[in-house]
């Protein structure tokens, strides 16, 4: 009896599966690269080795593919991925009243009282303050993402960047790295900068209160845990699972909609990673909308499709949004 | 003569069956979609409103199928409206686009007497009498209620639907035979048909269903490709919402309840106590409402770079703590994907519905 987790996000494809208490059991962490399919395929390859497909008593999907892993998967659940964040903060520990996460292409605040979302924010426009733009400068660099965190601590200069845009924030560090300052204190006004625009950007107006969690793939990094701290002038706490937090959320959710649905499963068993699945997008010109059509193929049969405005492609498949 | 306008919702309709009535050619623009932005956003200056862009696609898809004149709304109004017409005129010509424009200015710029001088220009080439002109604006007023009281129906109702795309696809239906209809009369009639099959979708009064009301810039709450087909989106997923700005309601104030109006734009709320433009004013007293009124949410919609409703957003993201009133704002631009806004939509929606067993049931 276990429940699993799927989100994919820009960066990475996360699959978690928790047993019926809702304990991580297994907890998978693969890049995406771009093609969420294959990273789909590849985690359930992982898990189709330990697990038979019995095993499995529900599916929940979350990130911004969440609709292709569900039309993959036969999800029970499909649910945005502030829901998910929040419902596996929660979970964690009731007295969480504030979540910041930082994910590869996105980063929000969740603002939740008794266990219920309350407020919420989510990053507009601009990269600044993403996984990916740390993971831009930690190339530029030349030092590894996992070692951003511990370098920047050693750090004993304060230099300030400019963390409202990732190209003044760029133009910024070469000035300064040019100047001669040290790639410690460099990294170190980085974080900074990053989590000063955070927290004027999106927690503008928000009461951040005790506890607060740090989850997403950022959270990794040391730097911007004691940036965020220092700034606050709160304790910033790092959840055990911090990397795969929305997946857990949606594997707690598939397990209350099978719950409701007296225990049943939408899911297809770990047969479906026999057959090959590709996706095809094509203009429908059947009316001026002219939507960008997506169809998912599973064997040149369709599973999914998404993108129609009218829904008569949606009508003919089973994968469709639900709240 | 053949005239043309810039698509707004579904004024399209009402013009063109106007223009059936009266014998007059007109050219409707072909529907908007990202090819009419993306021609638009091509000859227009890049920190324009999103609505000037898409109106600049349309002007030029219009002309390009042979129109020669151009009728438009223009305001007064301290929002960039108000340099809409001589604006896109001069881009226009600039690009080779030539066509004569009537531009319906406010009365306070141009008297009334001008401002029907203008109104009636736009008629010139009809073959009936000015009698027959002023009984088919009449009828097609109460066409346009019409159509936007079914709306109403559907956006009242969708929530307790058994299955709420039925609601949407009547409402596309419906809209499609009454823009094909080769008169007025018959139009009333196809709506006659629909207000009775309405009534007849499976509802299933039992659920609970999340109540929203969508505020915010009259561009972005009444054409729908400037909000990425956000009422589609609430219909499908269930939930109830209700909206005040609409065609028929910006023709009942600014023509037939200008003194109404007069005295709504004078009332006080407390939060933002002056018109400063476009609708910011009705946009705060509208989360008041909602307030009021028992709704879980407010939606405010924008376009990027509006200057009313972005002074309207400082005000409410303070009141709103204050009435205690949730408010997701959306600000829309050119960016298409709409995996960002459907994230921030879903989870908002879920929010309520979270807080709403939360404080019915007591979990």
């Amino acid at each position: 009896m276990y429940y699993m987790g799927i989100d994919v996000g820009s960066v990475s494809t996360d699959v978690v599966l928790l047993d019926k208490g809702l304990n991580v059991v297994e907890e998978i962490y693969l890049k995406t690269q771009g093609s969420p399919i294959q990273s789909v395929y590849e985690a359930m390859k992982i898990v189709r080795d330990k697990y038979d497909s019995k095993q499995i008593s529900g599916v929940g999907t979350t990130g911004s593919g969440r609709m292709i892993a569900a039309a993959i998967t036969g999800a029970d659940v499909i649910k945005n991925e502030i829901t998910t964040h929040a419902i596996a903060a929660s979970h964690t520990d009731p007295d969480v009243k504030t979540i910041l996460e930082i994910g590869g292409q996105d980063s929000k605040i969740i603002i939740l009282r008794d266990g219920i979302i309350s407020d919420f924010a989510m990053n507009t426009v601009g990269a600044a303050g993403t996984g990916s733009f740390l993971d831009r400068q930690a190339e530029r660099l030349g030092i590894e993402i996992d070692d951003l965190g511990k370098l920047a601590l050693k750090s004993e200069v304060q230099v300030r960047i400019a963390g409202r845009c990732a190209v003044f924030a760029e133009s910024d560090i070469i000035h300064k790295q040019q100047l001669g300052y040290s790639k410690e204190d460099l990294i170190a006004g980085l974080c900074q900068a990053l989590a000063r625009n955070f927290l004027s950007n999106l927690g503008k107006g928000k009461e951040i209160q005790d506890k607060i969690y740090f989850q997403g793939g950022v959270a990794a990094n040391l730097g911007i845990k004691k940036a965020f701290e220092d700034l606050l002038q709160k304790e910033v706490i790092v959840p055990k699972h911090f990397k795969v937090m929305g997946s857990v959320g949606a594997a707690i959710l598939a397990k209350e909609a099978v719950e409701k649905n007296g225990g049943m499963t939408s899911f297809k068993g770990f047969d479906i990673l026999n057959a090959k699945t590709h996706a095809r997008s094509f203009e429908c010109n059947d009316c001026p909308n002219h939507c960008e059509v997506v169809m998912i193929y599973s064997n040149n049969q369709r599973i999914g499709c998404f993108s129609d405005r009218c829904g008569k492609y949606q009508n003919q498949t089973d994968v469709r949004f639900k709240v | 003569m053949k005239i043309t306008f810039p698509h707004f919702g579904d004024a399209y309709i009402a013009i063109s069956l106007v223009c059936k009535e009266m014998d007059v050619e007109c050219v409707v623009p072909p529907l908007n979609n990202i090819a009419t932005l993306e021609r638009g956003t091509k000859y227009s200056p890049e920190d324009i409103c999103l609505p000037f862009k898409v109106m600049v696609g349309n002007l030029m898809n219009s002309i390009d199928n042979g129109a020669d004149t151009v009728a438009m709304v223009s305001s007064d109004g301290q929002c960039r409206l108000g340099e809409y017409g001589e604006l896109l005129k001069s881009i226009l010509d600039k690009n080779g686009y030539h066509a004569r424009w009537i531009l319906l200015d406010a009365v306070g710029d141009i008297g009334i007497k001008e401002l029907l001088k203008r109104g009636e220009s736009i008629w010139e080439g009809r073959k009936k009498s000015g009698l027959e002109l002023l009984k088919a604006l009449k009828d097609i007023y109460k066409v346009i209620k019409s159509i936007e009281h079914l709306e109403e129906k559907v956006h009242e109702l969708c929530g307790y639907a058994v299955n709420p795309s039925d609601f949407k696809r009547i409402l596309y239906d419906c809209k499609s035979k009454v823009f094909n209809s080769k008169s007025i009369a018959e139009a009333n009639t196809v709506l006659e048909n629909y207000h009775k099959k309405i009534n007849k979708i499976p509802l299933n009064r039992e659920k609970n269903p999340v109540k929203v009301v969508l505020t915010g810039e009259i561009y972005s709450l009444i054409e729908p490709f400037a909000n990425q087909y956000l009422e589609d989106k609430l219909i499908d997923m269930g939930v109830c919402f209700s909206k005040k700005i609409t065609i028929g309601w910006w023709l009942d104030t600014t023509i037939t309840g200008h003194f109404k109006r007069m005295r709504e734009i004078k009332r006080k709320n407390g939060y933002l106590n002056y018109a400063i433009g476009g609708y910011a004013k009705d946009t705060v007293e509208e989360v008041i409402e909602a307030k009021t009124k028992d709704y879980d949410g407010v939606i405010q919609l924008l376009p990027l770079g509006c200057m009313p409703e972005i002074v309207a957003k400082s005000i409410i993201s303070e009141m709103s703590k204050e009435i205690g009133m949730k408010v997701l704002t959306i600000v829309f631009d050119e960016m298409n994907g709409e995996a960002g806004y459907m994230t921030r939509i879903e989870a908002f929606i879920d929010m309520l519905q979270r807080r709403k067993q939360y404080v019915l049931y007591g979990h």
